[in-house]
């Protein structure tokens, strides 16, 4: 529909599946999932301090050394996936991706000892399972009707042109990961402490959505 | 703002785009008072304040996590830097839609690093705001049935052709208007700095920290509007494209004047209703202009 | 976590240096757009604060939280 959605692509790898395609958009996208996974890797998590509502007192929560640690990983874990989306060039890779970005928004809070925290990430994993369902749908109708999965060969124009199902199911499926209006319970989850840990959930389901644009703009 | 090759001075343009931001800023603030039977501060007085922060004591405080409340000022002017220059280049307008999405997490960053509970709550407060973001992203795509392109540099050639598209898609100038009031000071959507959070998501960047922030508000005000202007006029000669930004802060302006501030599930009720007309509206569009 | 005003001065004129270099290179039409613009990306945010820090920089400590009444 549209040529060249992220700008001429600077540099293609193609390494049989593992096709990696650079344009000035995917390395912006790329650079920042970059710039806080470094931050996540070298930041401490804050001192959050609470306030008891109706009296002076106030406390400031601590996280253990393990709980950091576990939440660190996942927070790595979530940022390697995120650049993984953004450079792949090949569609089921990316489904593959932000799937494991939903399994790590879990893991990242999941640690946290707060029942409100834990409740809201158990909410949003029931909200992520269920949007993986038409992100692999999408992927699938990708394959099924152009032969390829990869994005190149989309560019180029020679396959047949995707059904705006495949396209809507797959724009779905990403949206389920975390974005409006699926991202209610997401909110909740920012009450967690370790703020870098933290922004990341909401960095990644972002960098995902804002990837998923480009890619329903190829075919 | 036209696109170039060569031949023109980055770090002074950057330089002027930030205090004309400000200084936008300043009228928008100045405006607003004079509707409301006001005095109100000199239209220079955000360049002050940007100035007055900049000499102020700093430091970091005890409970923030140090890394994170530094780098997230750092991070908000560079993302705004590179925004500018994929304007003056006439680059992609998905480019900066998505610095435009990035913002939100600069903010969930202020929010979050510092550990006091009220810019926390200004953060979570951006994280439910994110609807307004999806009507930005239907006019984005509007824009691309008519013009086939989403480069900036050719959106402004198709409109010298065509017509601006403010006339051509006036639904999509409307959800972007709406867009850009909700990243202004005083404004129906500006739940994330409401005054209950005291100044919500930057209450605890105070100093240098907040003078950056300053930097970074200019440069996002001059970015905004300008790209506003190149989508939906086309191109303008420098005069020309001072006007219309004036112009624009004055509208802006009067928007928030005339508007209370809304309670955030009231803010996010309304970004959700401009998002399904505008998908409406984007459906007819394609239907209409793409059969 | 404290830095000298010398430091940050260094860091300002270095950060300043490379910000006038690469406009001044690219005014010239000996670099590109984007390796101009990605220099400026990262050095301009420094270079602003690293001001800042230079006619401020701060002698006192830490602080007290000081939460409401």
């Amino acid at each position: 529909m549209i040529d060249l959605v992220g700008g001429v692509p600077l540099y293609i790898l193609e390494f049989g599946d593992e096709l990696v395609y650079l344009t000035p958009y995917t390395i912006t996208l790329f650079l920042l999932a970059l710039t806080f996974t470094v931050l996540a890797l070298i930041s401490q998590p804050e001192k959050q301090i609470d306030i008891a509502f109706g009296g002076d007192a106030y406390r400031a929560k601590e996280i253990s050394v393990d709980e950091m640690r576990f939440r660190r990983f996942m927070a790595i874990a979530c940022g390697l996936a995120t650049m993984g989306a953004m450079v792949t060039g090949d569609i089921f890779n990316f489904t593959l991706f932000t799937a494991m970005v939903g399994i790590t928004n879990v893991g990242i809070v999941a640690a946290v000892k707060s029942p409100h925290v834990q409740d809201a990430a158990y909410q949003y994993g029931l909200v992520a399972l269920a949007a993986t369902v038409p992100l692999f749908a999408g992927a699938a109708v990708y394959a099924a009707v152009t032969g390829s999965l990869s994005m190149i060969e989309l560019m180029k124009g020679t396959v047949p042109a995707v059904p705006l199902i495949a396209k809507g199911m797959l724009m779905l499926g990403v949206i389920g990961e975390g974005m409006a209006p699926f991202y209610a319970a997401k909110a909740e989850m920012f009450r967690a402490p370790g703020a870098p840990y933290v922004i990341m959930c909401s960095l990644s389901s972002l960098l995902i959505f804002l990837r998923v644009v480009e890619i329903i703009m190829l075919g | 703002m036209t696109s170039r090759s060569s031949g023109t001075d980055m770090i002074a343009e950057l330089l002027i785009a930030t205090f004309f931001g400000l200084l936008l800023l300043g009228i928008h603030r100045k405006i607003i008072a004079r509707i409301q039977r006001r005095p109100g501060p000199p239209i220079w007085q955000e360049i002050l304040h940007m100035l007055k922060f900049s000499f102020k004591t700093t430091w970091i405080p005890k409970t923030a996590s140090p890394v994170l409340f530094v780098g997230v000022v750092l991070i908000a002017i560079g993302i705004w830097t590179a925004a500018f220059y994929v304007l003056i280049s006439g680059g992609s307008l998905l480019v900066i839609f998505g610095i435009y999405m990035l913002h939100k997490i600069v903010e969930h960053g202020f929010g979050l690093s510092s550990g006091s509970p009220y810019s926390k709550y200004g953060g979570v407060r951006s994280v439910i705001s994110a609807a307004s973001e999806l009507p930005l992203f239907v006019s984005v795509a509007v824009i691309a049935v008519y013009t086939r392109s989403l480069d900036l540099s050719a959106i402004m050639y198709y409109q010298q052709v065509h017509g601006p598209l403010l006339i051509i898609a006036f639904p999509a100038a409307c959800a972007m208007f709406i867009v850009i009031l909700s990243k202004m000071p005083f404004g129906p959507f500006s739940i994330v700095e409401a005054k209950e959070l005291v100044s919500g998501y930057k209450t605890e960047h105070f100093g240098i920290w907040r003078a950056g922030l300053e930097i970074c508000n200019g440069l996002k005000t001059y970015v905004l509007i300008a790209v506003f202007l190149a989508v939906f006029i086309g191109p303008l000669s420098l005069p020309w494209l001072l006007v219309g930004m004036i112009l624009m802060i004055v509208i802006l302006a009067f928007a928030c004047a005339v508007t209370p501030m809304m309670s955030p599930f009231d803010s996010v009720t309304i970004q959700m209703l401009v998002t399904a007309l505008m998908l409406v509206y984007a459906a007819i569009v394609l239907m209409v202009v793409q059969p | 976590m404290k830095m000298k005003r010398t430091t940050v001065a260094r860091i300002f004129w270095v950060g300043a240096g490379v910000c006038v270099i690469a406009s001044v290179l690219y005014f010239m039409g000996m670099i590109p757009l984007p390796v101009c613009s990605a220099l400026l990306v990262v050095t301009f945010p420094v270079t602003v604060l690293s001001l800042f820090f230079i006619w401020m920089a701060g002698e006192s400590g830490g602080d007290i939280p000081f939460i409401g009444y």
